[in-house]
């Protein structure tokens, strides 16, 4: 089936094409998740949601872009959303224990092992992993775009709605920023 | 022990060559779930915000506008045709229909 027959049988409310669609992108979506949100939990639901926002919105697909574009645009924006809420509950829940309003702890989440790493290079990635957690929003996008899914510079201009040069200098500057920052982990702790 | 220049490397590199994880088990089934419940017990949008309902009150608001703009227009008509009825009664027969208050 091409992709515009797929297209067309979801707009018409085709479950079994619907399916077919989550099959062929759940791992996509899944792994550019964990890759973005360092847990598999939040992944899990967050893919969910990518595939609930897609069956809600598939009737005005005007197919601009590919299909893959489209969905991983969906996660990318699903995941950001998702880091920034859990940005604000974690001021707020800051500020609240400073008031002792509320008691709870404001913890650090553990580190974040990636089931796909090797076993010899596991503490390495958990420091990368770390450090690409710091990275601004647009650079740690273009970065687990290209180095978690293989996605070459043009597919990620299309996801990020940018040119592919703007594509180029995000990884440049992302991989200074962890250079930078793995740099000074390492010395700091040496 | 390595420098810290080659651990910096080394832990730049850790991700080259990562394999790709896939979606746990029963995705599909648990995704299903979910939709049933959330798509299921999505809430009707408020009545007065549908744009049905909108719609045929906007009509109907034209429509009492017009039938009353055409009303008045006859109710016009015809009190223009009754005054001057009067005056040209009044002037058949020699009479003043003015009135003088101040005189």
């Amino acid at each position: 089936m091409t992709e515009q027959e797929l297209i067309s049988r979801l707009q018409k409310g085709d479950e079994q094409a619907y399916k077919l669609l989550v099959s062929l992108y759940q791992d996509k979506v899944f792994n550019t998740a964990v890759g973005l949100l360092q847990q598999h939990g939040d992944a899990e639901d967050i893919a969910q949601e990518v595939f609930i926002q897609v069956y809600r919105s598939v009737p005005q697909f005007k197919g601009a872009a590919a299909l893959s574009t489209w969905i991983y645009r969906i996660t990318v924006t699903k995941c950001l959303d998702h880091i920034r809420s859990k940005k604000r509950k974690k001021r707020f829940g800051f500020v609240m224990s400073i008031f002792g309003n509320n008691n709870q702890l404001v913890y650090e989440p553990a580190d974040f092992h990636h089931p796909a790493v090797v076993l010899d290079k596991k503490e390495d990635a958990a420091l990368l992993f770390k450090m690409i957690d710091g990275l601004p929003e647009n650079q740690k996008t273009a970065f687990i775009l290209n180095k978690l899914e293989d996605l070459g510079y043009r597919e990620i201009a299309a996801i990020m709605q940018t040119t592919e040069s703007a594509v180029d200098s995000l990884l440049q500057r992302a991989r200074q920023n962890l250079k930078k920052s793995v740099s000074a982990k390492i010395n700091n702790s040496s | 022990m390595p420098s810290p220049d080659n651990q910096t490397d080394k832990v730049l590199q850790s991700l080259d060559g990562i394999g790709k994880l896939q979606a746990p088990d029963f995705f599909y089934t648990r995704l299903q779930a979910r939709m049933e419940k959330e798509l299921l017990n999505e809430p009707a949008p408020f009545l007065l915000l549908r744009p049905a309902f909108l719609s045929s009150c906007l009509a109907l608001v034209l429509a009492f506008n017009i039938i009353t703009l055409l009303i008045n227009t006859k109710d016009t008509a015809a009190q223009n045709n009754g005054a001057a009825g009067i005056e040209s009664f009044a002037r058949e027969y020699n009479m003043n229909t003015a009135t003088q208050l101040y005189e």
